[in-house]
């Protein structure tokens, strides 16, 4: 059984809650200070590990579990923990708030959200714009991105902290991929550490939950997660395709908020927490109230089953991006037109817009976002385009000047995203389109092709 | 007698009656002169400039300059641009189709009399006034942007070149900017191979009409003697 999405974008939802009426708002603020006050009677401090004699949580974990179960849920067990309160502005900084919400995230304006726009676009709410209909085509594939609810309560820091840094494809209907952020590893603990505010992480709860799980026997796994329709929404890539998802039409992007938010379940090993596995696939909505998960019955042992499964089930390696190779320049005229409908239009306008059309908003591309500096980089029309960029000092470059290697700039930039996704990111070069798969090698060559002719309009 | 404090707060007694104000009214208004209509505010300006501005990108420069006095009849008394886009983008229209049309912009049959004013540049002194305040306009709107923008500083360039006190200046800036790859529009590059055909350089004259030919929708724009004008 799917759930019904939410009507209402939750970045609107937060909106609303803003302009509470003031009364409201009291009375919230006092319900939050008796909540306060009786959590903190009830609050059972944890034990000193140094007094008890036990090893520091991270030492524990690495030191007594280590031969016992797989390495990959260590990962990142030693990361050390950063500063909240850093990691809450930079949050606010790195405008987390353009594509996620969540309780720690500061409501970002409509306009700016790119998710509530694109919903509102997709229920026809810019339907007095005669260019709505094109704006469908080019928004369908960004509808939806998880919520930062509870993330603690289900993360593993480590995990999250090597994410922000590497971001990587996790939803294998979901276009997008969290973008690549000019991240240092502290800032990235800063983050984690605000976001895992909720819940701080407890390596020795979670190994012991990994170490109980390692004894159950999974091997009816597959066909559990087969029964109990995991496949309708889920991949599991590394072992026997799961039964049940129902593609959409070829050429039809994926519109269920369910299937598109569905995560690869590869890398639940990665970054589940143990310890609230079990949890998770009980009661999903217990750990994150907005979870578009749905709650199936299962008995105790099913859980365990399924849990020791996605933890210990033997994944064949997936195999890695490959860049593909350049295709030869066209001979035909390729004219600004069709380099703008088959890609400019389609792929990069998203954020390098033009501010003059949205109070001043050019995208994280041109006015800046994401942590990122303004670049300048307008790509919604011929003039625009010929405009250029602005380099780190603020002096402005032509996109198509040659690089050492003798490619345009612009061209590098798109074969440089293919290098991110293959795992070895082209120095001082951010791959282009940010956050999104890279062009096909055809796409790149009408590109090439225009700016070897002369870039005609 | 002690003065008594109401428990509660005044923003709330507010809100309370006020409620009930609008509990007791009549459903039908008829002390306004009937029902109530919601009357949302559009600013149509935003359109009717968008519009202009593809008029503009497609060489109708009377067309272009015409949508922008019908709509904002005092846009000429607006010495610099102003704190609202929208008048700033109409203000750019104006000032690139103006330039484009050499200061004689051919709207006599697209706008009321009373709003000529210079605009049909009769005489030489109109047409000059008119690149004038181009040339004004094009260099208030610049001033207000945060990020540079190359675009604008080629129709500047383009305006600048066009006024004989300030036509060194439209030079070097177009120079400038071709030499960057930077310059933006073929009416610019048009300009430019006509300045250095006049100063003598006649290997920039070529480099500048062939990049001109390449942007250019129609060649005819970039012609030997291009004068970087059309109509």
């Amino acid at each position: 059984m799917r759930p019904v999405p939410t009507a209402e974008p939750a970045a609107q939802l937060q909106q609303r809650k803003r302009t509470l009426p003031w009364a409201g708002r009291w009375l919230a603020v006092l319900c939050a200070v008796a909540l306060v006050a009786a959590c903190n009677e009830t609050k059972v401090q944890p034990a000193d590990p140094a007094a008890s004699g036990e090893l520091a949580p991270a030492q524990s974990a690495s030191a007594s579990l280590a031969a016992a179960v797989p390495a990959p849920w260590l990962i990142g067990a030693d990361e050390p923990r950063g500063n909240a309160q850093a990691g809450a502005k930079l949050v606010a900084d790195f405008e987390c708030g353009r594509c996620h919400t969540g309780r720690e995230i500061k409501p970002i304006r409509l306009e700016s959200h790119c998710i509530s726009c694109h919903q509102k676009v997709m229920r026809g709410g810019f339907d007095h714009k005669p260019e709505h209909v094109r704006w469908k085509e080019n928004v369908v594939h960004l509808t939806a991105t998880p919520s930062l609810r509870a993330v603690g309560r289900r993360w593993r820091y480590g995990w999250l902290v090597n994410f922000l840094r590497k971001p990587h494809d996790l939803r294998p209907a979901l276009v997008q991929t969290m973008p690549q952020l000019a991240l240092t590893q502290q800032q990235a603990r800063d983050i984690a550490t605000f976001l895992t505010g909720d819940f701080p992480p407890d390596p020795t709860a979670d190994a012991h939950a990994a170490a109980n799980l390692a004894k159950i026997d999974h091997g009816a796994g597959h066909t559990l997660l087969n029964d109990k329709g995991c496949g309708s929404c889920h991949e599991m890539s590394g072992v026997a395709p799961l039964k049940g998802l129902n593609a959409p039409e070829p050429g039809k992007h994926e519109t269920r908020p369910a299937v598109i938010l569905a995560p690869d379940l590869r890398f639940v090993r990665d970054r589940f927490r143990p310890g609230q596995l079990t949890n998770w696939l009980k009661q999903p909505h217990k750990l994150k109230r907005d979870t578009p998960m749905p709650e199936t019955p299962m008995s105790a042992s099913e859980l365990d089953t399924i849990a020791a499964y996605l933890l210990y089930a033997r994944l064949e390696p997936v195999k890695p991006h490959v860049a593909p190779k350049p295709l030869p320049l066209l001979s035909r005229r390729v004219g600004y037109a069709e380099v703008a409908e088959q890609v400019l239009n389609v792929t990069c306008r998203h954020c390098h817009g033009n501010p003059d059309d949205a109070v001043g908003d050019g995208g994280p591309g041109n006015t800046g976002g994401f942590g990122y500096r303004a670049r300048g980089v307008n790509l919604t029309s011929y003039k625009y385009v010929a405009a250029g960029y602005l380099d780190a000092e603020g002096a402005r470059h032509s996109l198509f000047e040659k690089m050492p290697d003798g490619q345009p700039r612009l061209i590098a930039a798109l074969w440089a995203r293919h290098a991110e996704v293959s795992g070895s990111p082209v120095d001082g070069l951010r791959g282009m389109p940010l956050g999104l798969p890279p062009l096909k090698a055809k796409e790149i060559q009408l590109i090439a092709s225009w700016v070897a002719q002369g870039r005609p309009r | 007698m002690k003065n008594r404090k109401s428990s509660l707060p005044r923003p709330f007694i507010a809100a309370l009656a006020l409620a009930a104000a609008v509990g007791v009214a009549p459903k039908q208004a008829e002390a306004c002169g009937g029902g109530w209509y919601e009357a949302p505010m559009i600013d149509y300006r935003i359109q009717g400039v968008a519009r202009a501005e593809k008029r503009l990108e497609e060489g109708q420069y009377a067309q272009a300059a015409s949508a922008v006095i019908r709509m904002i009849p005092h846009i000429a008394g607006y010495k610099k641009a102003t704190r609202d886009p929208i008048i700033n983008r109409a203000l750019r229209v104006l000032a690139v189709a103006t330039t484009r049309s050499e200061g004689s912009l051919d709207i006599g049959k697209l706008i009321s009399k009373d709003q000529h004013s210079t605009w049909l540049g009769d005489t030489a002194e109109d047409r000059q006034a008119n690149l004038r305040f181009s040339v004004a306009a094009l260099r208030g709107v610049k001033k207000l942007k945060v990020l540079s923008d190359p675009t604008l500083e080629s129709e500047l360039g383009e305006a600048l070149a066009l006024v004989p006190a300030f036509s060194v200046e439209g030079r070097e800036l177009l120079h400038t900017l071709a030499e960057k790859d930077l310059l933006t529009t073929p009416e610019a590059y048009a300009i430019l191979a006509k300045l250095r055909g006049e100063a003598g350089d006649a290997d920039g004259r070529t480099a500048a009409l062939q990049r001109c030919r390449a942007m250019a929708k129609d060649a005819k724009l970039c012609s030997a003697n291009a004068s970087g004008t059309h109509s």
